[in-house]
């Protein structure tokens, strides 16, 4: 709670441009304020009040400041107004020279990325860095992997480095909910590699990284390992019967271990998610149709599981709020209409990321 | 009562304060608010001003909470904006005090 506090005052006083000496020093003040206050018997709540809101504080000593709150002058600015003239030269070097004219323009990506790299060194971005340049090195690389190798799949997958390179930067986040956060990234892009090797199946189990580290966040300590045990079990099992007596989907029944003691434990944080008998309904439902498809038509067991994107949808629609619930669900649209049209179309998959696009376009549209 | 007119009273206060003896933050703020009526939140930027503009000099201590801590002393700078606030504020208080008829 104390480094929650403390870790938002400093955020607002980056954000008003105060020197990172002062910054440290301010907050090693309010660390040792916070202490006292403890120390004489306040309680943590307490103690926040007395000391007031990070936003009362920051505008305090704003009020207080004694010097000059204009922004300092960003070291390196001078390149910036350059780089539109470097940029140019480059260009008609790399066209003229060298015939490069299909890939010279993107000597124009200097103007935005110098820009960024000023302002970020110059602490101008909250401490990110590189995830503002994150889309333009994306897309350099992407370009490079489809006109040098024709390898637009699988390179699209270098534009998940912009929310990975995001949650790596950002200081909210403490290890496991970072590394919750990096998880379905890290398992989409496994899945998409080891299937490059026809790993498709089991490849898919890496997905499985994403409740297992969610499980990690958990508090209390025994529910976590009996949770993280039953998946391991249900993988065991899985692979056991499926490579020893060839019984996929029979194997695939394992999984309901942790699925059910999941849904009904209730007591580790993700999955008070579905808190009420109508989501674990749907749960069980959407399980039941999955595991009976695909025992029944075990071909299914390749594009059915997108019927589990049903249950967030569901939560969303019943309790979130209608203003953003489109944008809301869009992410779960986009990811069923990428597979299911990557799946039934051949070779789609190149393209079909492009229903990812529909995440930012419902957001702004629908933003005011 | 005007914020800023009370921030020069809480400010002559913390002058006046670690005069007496040298205090760490928490000591000042809950010097002050045992006596005064103030929003504690106000006091630490005040001292925080007041050190920068020289009137206080830090020093460490250890102590048995962890981190060392910080204490502020009053300079000669200090001193003297004490001897000024304090000469002021009576001619203050005697015009206050003749105006109201008390």
């Amino acid at each position: 709670m104390k480094q929650e506090y403390l870790h938002d005052i400093r955020e607002r006083l980056e954000d008003r441009n105060f020197e990172q000496d002062d910054i440290k020093d301010i907050i090693g003040d309010y660390s040792q304020l916070y202490d006292d206050m403890i120390a004489n018997g306040l309680s943590e709540e307490e103690a926040k009040a007395k000391l007031g809101t990070p936003e009362a504080i920051v505008a305090e000593l704003m009020s207080e400041r004694t010097v000059s709150v204009r922004k300092k002058p960003m070291k390196g600015r001078k390149i910036i107004p350059i780089m539109p003239f470097v940029s140019t030269i480059i260009f008609f070097i790399l066209g003229f020279v060298w015939q490069l004219w299909n890939v010279a323009w993107m000597a124009f990506l200097l103007i935005p990325v110098t820009a960024i790299l000023v302002e970020g060194f110059n602490k101008r971005f909250r401490g990110y860095v590189l995830t503002p340049l994150m889309p333009f090195v994306a897309l350099v690389v992407y370009m490079g992997l489809g006109f040098g190798f024709r390898l637009w799949h699988p390179g699209w997958l270098v534009f998940l480095l912009i929310p990975v390179m995001a949650i790596l930067e950002t200081r909210k986040l403490d290890l496991f909910p970072r590394l919750t956060a990096l998880s379905p990234f890290v398992a989409l892009i496994a899945f998409f590699v080891l299937g490059e090797f026809g790993l498709w199946h089991p490849g898919w189990l890496v997905f499985l990284m994403i409740p297992m580290i969610a499980i990690l966040n958990g508090k209390n300590l025994i529910k976590v390992v009996l949770f993280e045990l039953s998946f391991a079990v249900a993988i065991g099992l899985y692979l056991g019967i499926g490579y020893g007596l060839g019984a996929w989907d029979y194997a695939a029944l394992s999984f309901l271990i942790p699925l059910i003691y999941g849904v009904f434990s209730g007591e580790i944080k993700v999955h008070m998610f579905f808190d009420d008998w109508f989501s674990r309904i749907t749960v069980l439902l959407t399980v039941a149709v999955y595991v009976t498809m695909g025992v029944l038509f075990p071909v299914t067991w390749e594009w059915l599981w997108v019927i589990f994107l049903v249950n967030p949808v569901q939560e969303i629609v019943r309790k979130g709020g209608k203003e953003n619930m489109l944008v809301a669900v869009t992410p779960f649209v986009s990811i069923a209409i990428f597979y299911l049209v990557g799946y039934f179309v051949p070779g789609a998959f190149a393209y079909s990321w492009m229903a990812f696009f529909l995440i930012p376009i419902v957001a702004i549209i629908k933003g005011k | 009562m005007n914020t800023q007119f009370k921030k020069g009273i809480i400010e002559m206060c913390v002058i006046r304060v670690i005069r007496q003896q040298d205090m760490y933050g928490y000591e000042v703020i809950a010097t002050l608010s045992r006596e005064l009526d103030v929003n504690e939140n106000t006091i630490y930027p005040i001292l925080r001003r007041l050190t920068e503009q020289g009137y206080f000099e830090t020093y460490s201590e250890p102590t048995n909470l962890g981190a060392p801590r910080k204490y502020y002393r009053i300079t000669a700078a200090g001193l003297n904006r004490d001897d000024e606030t304090r000469t002021e504020w009576r001619a203050f208080l005697n015009g206050v005090t003749k105006l109201m008829g008390d």
